[in-house]
């Protein structure tokens, strides 16, 4: 028995949140228990199975391939699960989870929350499917799966700025899709697979051609619209703040880091560091990265709507992600990871709290806030620690993907890249204290007497973050080593291409 | 909406069932013949939306209402999932494991797999989801006429 589910853990992990996201329409309009329980359930299930696969991935250091179908690859699609998948994987189901306790509260007073569970559930096994697939093709399609049920979900409110932040955000990620669509087909239209290890085996073989470079570009476009690289950011600070907060915290924690994690298997598993390196393709990522993290925390400073100030501080620290894969050495890949991971949880930690402020106060105007430290403990302690992490400060996890960034930076001779970084940092820690003032300290406006702490479900959720990101700063050796390994498995192409095709 | 005149609902009572039966003819022999579920799910929603048009909502409701096709919408692509997970039973997810069962003769109903039992499931999908639609639209379009 459980042989039969370590051997299916790959396909069950996007099945379970998948069928449940069919059973709770079906099964759970009557009854409120019924559908908590099963959205519960969904990611509970993806990952209880992601966890049997943990021993053979993480420390035996394999790949596992599940053959969708029984058909050999490469003619049938398959599923690869690597570190860096599964530490994803993982990721985006644990996150899935507290927002789906978080929800049970926040989402309360509106209808139609059998269409809300059903969509985050969709949502999930979209983001799992982008992140376990081995086949470009199957990548898109996950990706539009998850692009349609974060538009629904952006609009889920229905308010006049819901509908037209989700307006802009499917216009702009159908282009994104489009960009990536086109590359694929011109992979596809040169080497006649779509097998991401048989692309890998087969792109050298078809030697050099403008047209790799070429598609190269439309991945960077599409991927880097998704993970709202500046020029393409646009998107991002509308449809983040219009989400209701749990699907906020899910958008900037886990849906724009698969734009990031889509560009870096093209990069290192399909193209190859040799490859892409034969262009100035790195260091415009790189270059591209940098302008983010700028663009991103200097529009966050000026922001006067909390959660439109954490969507583009989101923005901010995908530069850092993006600087880490244009740099391209094993330290910044693993900084990046790491990354990745940090800004997942501090980020759903920081909107979180923001939702506090909005299901208790029903304003995202920080002006007219003020002195809720004493009203709100949890949630100041929350922001505090989501705040000082971010911006890097030593007992938080940010610090240690932030310092492994800088490092990589300043070794791979990108001095002045690295400095602008730290100091972005520095603005960070800048505009996340003035706000934290403005929010939590100072005068307690009149009409605000009456505020009380948040309830427990939704605290529940902030209090494992904290106590996450606290831990990892204390022990980052244990996820240095996840990341570090998540590395190797990303920057072995021939150990890839092995591993699927035999 | 209140329907529409007497020529237009005897015409509509004389084609509604061979509409009806005609789409899941199109959906059972989705593997044979052009077509499929998706087609076939439309066909099946055309018909009922020619019955709200020509007798309008509430006698239409009697036969089927908003819950219904929202419910039937779930179901259907809960059995397509269903079947799908349900081969990893037999080894692999979405093999074609009815076939094992039953290859079947080629030409023959009872062929190719599990496509025709996939095509259902699209089929009762389609026509829910857009049966659903429809009323959805019409409810509304009701709810702006009574203001």
């Amino acid at each position: 028995m459980i042989e039969g589910i370590v051997k299916q853990a790959p396909i069950l992990a996007i099945v379970i949140p998948l069928l449940m996201s069919t059973l709770i329409p079906l099964l759970g309009r009557k009854h409120t228990i019924i559908r908590n329980t099963l959205a519960f359930l969904g990611p509970l299930g993806s990952i209880a199975v992601l966890s049997l696969l943990i021993n053979p991935v993480f420390d035996g250091g394999q790949r596992i391939i599940y053959m969708l179908g029984g058909r050999i690859p490469p003619f049938g699609i398959n599923l690869v699960v690597d570190s860096l998948s599964l530490l994803l994987a993982i990721l985006a189901s644990g996150l899935t989870l507290l927002a789906v306790i978080y929800s049970y509260k926040y989402m309360k007073k509106y209808t139609g929350l059998v269409q809300y569970y059903a969509l985050v559930m969709l949502l999930m096994a979209g983001i799992l499917g982008i992140i376990l697939t081995g086949d470009l093709f199957n990548l898109f399609v996950f990706l539009e799966i998850m692009a349609i049920s974060a538009y629904a979900l952006v609009a889920f409110t229905t308010g006049k700025e819901q509908v037209e932040a989700a307006f802009k955000f499917q216009v702009l990620s159908t282009i994104g899709t489009l960009g990536v669509l086109i590359g694929i087909a011109l992979l596809y239209a040169m080497t006649g697979t779509l097998n991401m290890a048989d692309l890998a085996q087969r792109i050298p073989l078809v030697g050099q051609s403008p047209i790799f470079s070429f598609a190269l570009v439309f991945f960077l476009l599409g991927f880097g619209l998704k993970a709202a690289m500046v020029p393409l950011h646009s998107w991002l600070p509308d449809a983040h703040p219009a989400a209701p907060s749990p699907i906020s915290a899910l958008l900037s924690g886990v849906v724009i880091k698969t734009g990031v994690y889509g560009l870096a298997r093209v990069i290192f598993t399909i193209y190859g560091v040799s490859m892409v390196a034969i262009h100035p393709f790195l260091l415009a990522v790189l270059a591209l990265g940098v302008a983010t993290m700028v663009v991103g925390g200097l529009m966050a400073m000026v922001q006067v709507d909390i959660k439109r100030m954490l969507a583009f501080s989101s923005i901010s620290q995908m530069g850092y992600i993006l600087f880490g894969i244009g740099i391209a050495t094993g330290l910044a890949i693993t900084g990046a990871i790491f990354h990745v991971l940090n800004h997942a949880i501090m980020k759903a930690l920081l909107f979180m709290c923001a939702g506090v402020i909005v299901y208790r106060i029903g304003t995202r105007d920080m002006s007219k806030l003020g002195g809720l430290a004493k009203k709100m403990p949890v949630t100041a302690l929350g922001f505090l620690v989501g705040g000082l992490a971010i911006a890097g400060i030593p007992p938080f996890n940010g610090f240690w993907s932030k310092l492994m960034l800088y490092i990589a930076g300043f070794q791979s001779g990108n001095s002045l890249a690295a400095v602008v970084a730290i100091l972005m940092s520095v603005i960070t820690l800048g505009y996340f204290l003035r706000f934290f003032q403005q929010i939590f300290l100072g005068k307690l406006p009149k009409n605000l007497e009456e505020v009380k702490e948040a309830p427990l479900a939704m605290l529940l959720p902030i209090v494992i973050l904290i106590l996450l990101c606290i831990l990892i700063g204390l022990y980052p050796q244990v996820f240095m080593n996840l990341s570090q390994s998540a590395t190797n498995a990303v920057l072995d192409q021939t150990g890839y291409i092995r591993s699927v095709l035999g | 909406m209140k329907g529409m005149s007497l020529i237009v609902r005897t015409i509509s009572r004389l084609i509604v069932a061979p509409i009806l039966l005609f789409g899941i003819y199109i959906v059972l022999h989705g593997h044979l013949t052009p077509g499929g579920g998706f087609p076939g799910g439309v066909i099946i929603a055309a018909g009922i939306a020619l019955l709200i048009l020509s007798y309008g909502l509430k006698a239409t409701t009697k036969k089927i209402n908003y819950d219904t096709t929202k419910v039937l919408d779930s179901f259907g692509a809960f059995l397509f999932v269903a079947i799908a997970s349900g081969a990893i039973a037999l080894g692999y997810f979405f093999a074609p494991y009815l076939g094992l069962i039953a290859m079947g003769t080629p030409a023959q109903w009872f062929s190719a797999g599990g496509i025709p039992y996939y095509n259902i499931a699209i089929g009762i999908k389609v026509a829910g989801a857009l049966a659903a639609m429809f009323i959805g639209l019409v409810i509304v379009i009701m709810m702006g006429e009574e203001e």
